[in-house]
């Protein structure tokens, strides 16, 4: 018996041509994909690695310190489109929050029927129009009336980005909380608001809170809405009602110029915006994580709205 | 609760009435922003573009626009060269970004320890938020300068010619673009396969199939609506994209001729309002908002597809 | 075994002479999940067409035994195995065999019903053949026909062929369509893990009596959670306990006197 199972059949075991064949394309496609992987992972990382050595090679205790000016004059900073970064998110949130955040409270509680799903295609195709679109749509409707423009009109630009974001995620993340906790709520003599605000609300809250905090670095990183809206200049904004540069219309305008004083501010700039942006999403997935004491927020999701434009999804209630 | 200190004011006395006034405030408070909000928007984003690009429609009509002359000067307003730019860009990046990512995935979902998949996805998911106008510099400063050294000395090598003039063109746009949209579509197709049964791998594998049959079939098999799903998504994103084709496509008004030849510099429509439009007054103006209305009307409709595709899909998986 | 025979007859002819050879041998099998063993060293002889089945409570091991049988049980993270199982003479787990062999020499059915659901009917049954080249149509017409046949599901889907996927059946059509195509790529060794475990009685009824008439061509084990069902359709069954073989012969004898206590107390509904 022992020395049965010792002897190999070849019949048995070696494989016919066919499977030869197939055995080595099974081992070209694990090289092939993993390839495939390295190919999407070095431009992704190279991105942060350049701008990480490019913009600490560019920083002077200036950038903070001082504002824009002559691409020859050696002292000047980034403070400028700081602070219209700032001003322009600022505003933004401001309309942008509460009324995404109420949006989809309404979409969730009483957006059923024909005419709320024609609602929300429309809210769908917003969180995927094209921002360039919003920026030139908020030029003629505010920078036009108002006659100049002005920190107020990118901030509005950037708050049409956020309330349908807002909104959507909100609703999903509502959708989330389990059936049985308004259930509970009804059971306790609740009326529907009460079980709205103190029970199934708060324990979306930390998925509203990611998707609010999701939206806002992607306003954050927005250019084309505010390329004629906040515009552009050297100095620091007084009011919301001047005109004024951000960190990333300055990225734009830096980059393209032909001065090498301003190239190497955009690479600063963009280190700052990153550090922002990724900052923001990186914080929101660690205090938010998925095994977090609310199992029912969904981070990944919310990106995929955030910053794909991605829309249309709506994962069913848990029962 | 908020509504509550209203109660008393209201002098309700039947025991039920007041809970009965807090839902209706609260319904009528929501549902007034809820619906009114939206539909605003809504009117703002289509009023605006199609007030303002009446000027040009009713100037020029169709076969005004549908040509490839632009000339400010001559009051020439041809699109076509732009929406070319636009398809042919998002193409190139939905021909390069799609089967790196279904490959890409397919590694990350067969072959990497479950410790690092996590991660892994997380990281990819966070860098789907860079700002696009950093794929534009990083574009200009390094992939530019990388390409004019490799692949397109190589090319101009290999043609005997100086075909490729420029780094600024449309093969580049369309590069940065396809790495602009693979962490979304890696995200989108992950999702996809965490949803194949185990079963039905098991089930093939319990055939004899080899552990790539197994991905081809089942894997990628099975989530072929999520993949095109996530085609369409990523091709809207591309076609609306501004900053990180502006910074690199040449930002030339002139088709290109031959009009296959990739490699010369090119305009999208987005590009186009975004250079044109801070200088733009009258006519000019007008037929840079019809640009954007007919952007709206291509993305859109790449939307909602999507959206179609995956409610079927959501309804088909219930 | 290098190419599968094309032939319609293959199901009638083959073997009843053959009754009685031991077709596969399990020795001192012990399997892990990372440190945790949870077979502790089983052996046994499993003899060509008949139908074992195996009995026992949750959790004792059943699944994890017979995916270590057509070695499915090492896909799993950290799993591996000790020991040896031999078929017709030859070692499943030798340095020197693909497993993809192994696997077409020995099927399984799973518990739930799962047919690919991005393939037709037809396509379904071939699966497993065209992965492995097969591509004359006739000749692949002719297996379809006659496997379906086999399961008795050809009436029922004749017409839709191509035209239903193969989850559109009901679930115990769908779990025929997996045993026909499981049997279509015609190996030795049918594995059964709960066949019937999410069907309806009336369906369970056809699968075992399919069962039975599938052990005339093949050599069947089958884990099952119902003892009746074990005691209807099974030659031999195999009691395990929390990873340890605790008896295994006829099932007759088995059922009507055990050898060992733990399998009265089980087979008498005192647990499990």
């Amino acid at each position: 018996m022992a020395e049965r199972n010792q002897k190999i059949n070849p019949e048995f075991f070696q494989s016919d041509r066919n499977l030869r064949f197939r055995l080595f394309k099974d081992k070209l496609m694990f090289y092939v994909t993993g390839l495939c992987l390295l190919l999407i992972l070095v431009p992704i990382f190279g991105i942060l690695f350049e701008v990480f050595i490019n913009g600490i090679i560019g920083f002077t205790p200036d950038v903070f310190t001082k504002a824009g000016g002559s691409p020859l004059d050696p002292n000047t900073g980034l403070l400028h489109a700081m602070m219209g970064t700032f001003y322009v998110s600022v505003i933004a949130s401001f309309f942008g929050i509460p009324l995404g955040i109420i949006t989809g409270i309404y979409l969730e509680y009483y957006g059923k029927g024909f005419f709320s799903n024609i609602l929300r295609v429309g809210i769908d195709s917003m969180v995927a129009i094209p921002t360039i679109i919003t920026g030139i749509v908020v030029f003629a409707l505010i920078v036009l009336s108002m006659g100049s423009f002005s920190v107020l009109a990118g901030g509005i630009a950037l708050a049409f980005i956020m309330i349908p974001i807002i909104a959507k995620t909100t609703e999903e993340m509502i959708r989330l909380v389990p059936q049985l906790y308004d259930e509970a709520g009804y059971a306790l003599g609740l009326s529907e608001s009460q079980t709205a605000f103190s029970i199934v609300i708060p324990l979306a809250s930390r998925g509203i809170a990611s998707g609010v905090l999701l939206a806002f670095a992607r306003i954050i990183g927005e250019t084309a809405p505010l390329l004629f809206t906040a515009f552009f200049s050297q100095s620091v904004p007084n009011n919301i009602l001047d005109v004024s540069a951000t960190l990333t219309v300055l990225i734009y305008q830096y980059g393209i110029s032909p001065f090498e004083a301003w190239n190497r501010l955009a690479w600063v700039a963009a280190l700052l915006l990153m550090l922002m942006n990724l900052g923001v999403i990186f914080i929101t997935r660690v205090i938010f994580s998925e095994n977090g004491v609310r199992p029912w927020t969904r981070i990944a999701e919310i990106i995929k709205i955030a910053f794909g434009g991605v829309i249309g999804e709506e994962s069913a209630k848990e029962e | 609760m908020v509504f509550e200190d209203s109660e008393p004011d209201l002098k309700v006395t039947s025991p039920f009435a007041g809970v009965v006034i807090n839902d209706y405030i609260f319904k009528i408070g929501v549902s007034l922003i809820g619906v009114g909000l939206p539909l605003v928007m809504l009117y703002l984003y289509l009023n605006t573009l199609i007030n303002s690009s009446m000027n040009s429609i009713t100037t020029f009509g169709i076969g005004g626009i549908l040509n490839t002359d632009w000339s400010v000067i001559q009051g020439k307003f041809g699109l076509i060269t732009f929406i070319y730019g636009t398809l042919v860009t998002s193409a190139i990046a939905i021909l390069i970004a799609l089967p790196l990512s279904v490959l890409a995935s397919v590694f990350i979902y067969e072959f990497v320890p479950p410790e690092f998949k996590s991660s892994l996805r997380s990281i990819i998911d966070v860098l789907a938020g860079i700002p696009s106008v950093i794929y534009g510099l990083w574009g200009i400063f390094i992939l530019i300068p990388f390409l004019n050294s490799t692949l397109y000395r190589f090319i101009n090598s290999l043609s005997g010619s100086e075909a490729i003039t420029v780094g600024y063109n449309m093969f580049t746009a369309g590069l940065v673009l396809a790495i602009m949209i693979i962490p979304i579509l890696v995200n989108i197709i992950m999702e996809g396969f965490d949803t194949v049964p185990k079963t039905l791998r098991e089930a093939l594998t319990g055939l004899g199939a080899t552990r790539w049959e197994v991905s081809k079939t089942v894997t990628i098999g099975t989530t072929k609506a999520t993949i095109f799903t996530a085609v369409m998504l990523g091709l809207g994103r591309a076609l609306g994209e501004t900053m990180a084709v502006t910074m690199v496509i040449g930002n030339s008004n002139v088709f290109p001729n031959p009009f296959y030849n990739l490699f010369v510099p090119g305009q999208t429509i987005s590009s186009l309002i975004a250079n044109e439009f801070g200088e733009a007054s009258g006519l000019q103006y007008s037929i840079l908002f019809e640009a954007a209305l007919v952007l709206f009307v291509v993305t859109t409709f790449f939307n909602i597809i999507g959206i179609i595709v995956l409610r079927k899909l959501k309804g088909a998986t219930k | 075994m290098s190419e599968i025979k094309i032939d319609s007859s293959v199901f009638s002819e083959k073997k009843s002479s053959n009754k009685g050879n031991i077709k596969l041998q399990v020795e001192d099998l012990k399997a892990f999940y990372g440190k945790k063993e949870v077979l502790h060293g089983i052996s046994a002889d499993f003899v060509e067409n008949e139908i074992t089945a195996i009995i026992g409570p949750s959790g004792c091991g059943k699944s994890t035994f017979i995916r270590t049988i057509n070695r499915l049980h090492e896909l799993t993270r950290g799993a591996k195995i000790e020991g040896k199982i031999v078929l017709d003479g030859y070692d499943i787990y030798d340095p020197s065999a693909n497993p993809v062999l192994v696997r077409r020499k020995i099927g399984m059915v799973f518990q739930k019903p799962n047919p690919f659901p991005n393939m037709s009917i037809y396509n379904n049954v071939v699966a497993g053949l065209k992965l492995q080249g097969h591509s004359n149509g006739t000749e692949l017409d002719e297996i379809v026909n006659t496997t379906l046949e086999k399961v008795g599901l050809l009436e029922e889907v004749e017409e839709d062929l191509h035209r239903k996927k193969g989850t559109d059946l009901s679930g115990g059509q769908q779990q025929r369509l997996c045993i026909a195509r499981a049997i279509a790529v015609r190996p030795d060794i049918i594995l059964m893990d709960e066949p019937t475990a999410s069907l309806d009685p009336s369906s369970t009824l056809i699968i075992e009596d399919l069962m039975k008439d599938l052990s005339k061509d093949f050599t069947v084990i089958a884990v099952t959670h119902n003892m009746q069902q074990a005691a209807r359709v099974s030659d031999k069954t195999m009691f395990l306990f929390n990873g340890d073989l605790i008896e295994f012969g006829a099932t007759r004898k088995l059922f009507e006197k055990p050898d060992n206590h733990l399998t009265e107390q089980y087979i008498t509904g005192r647990f499990g």
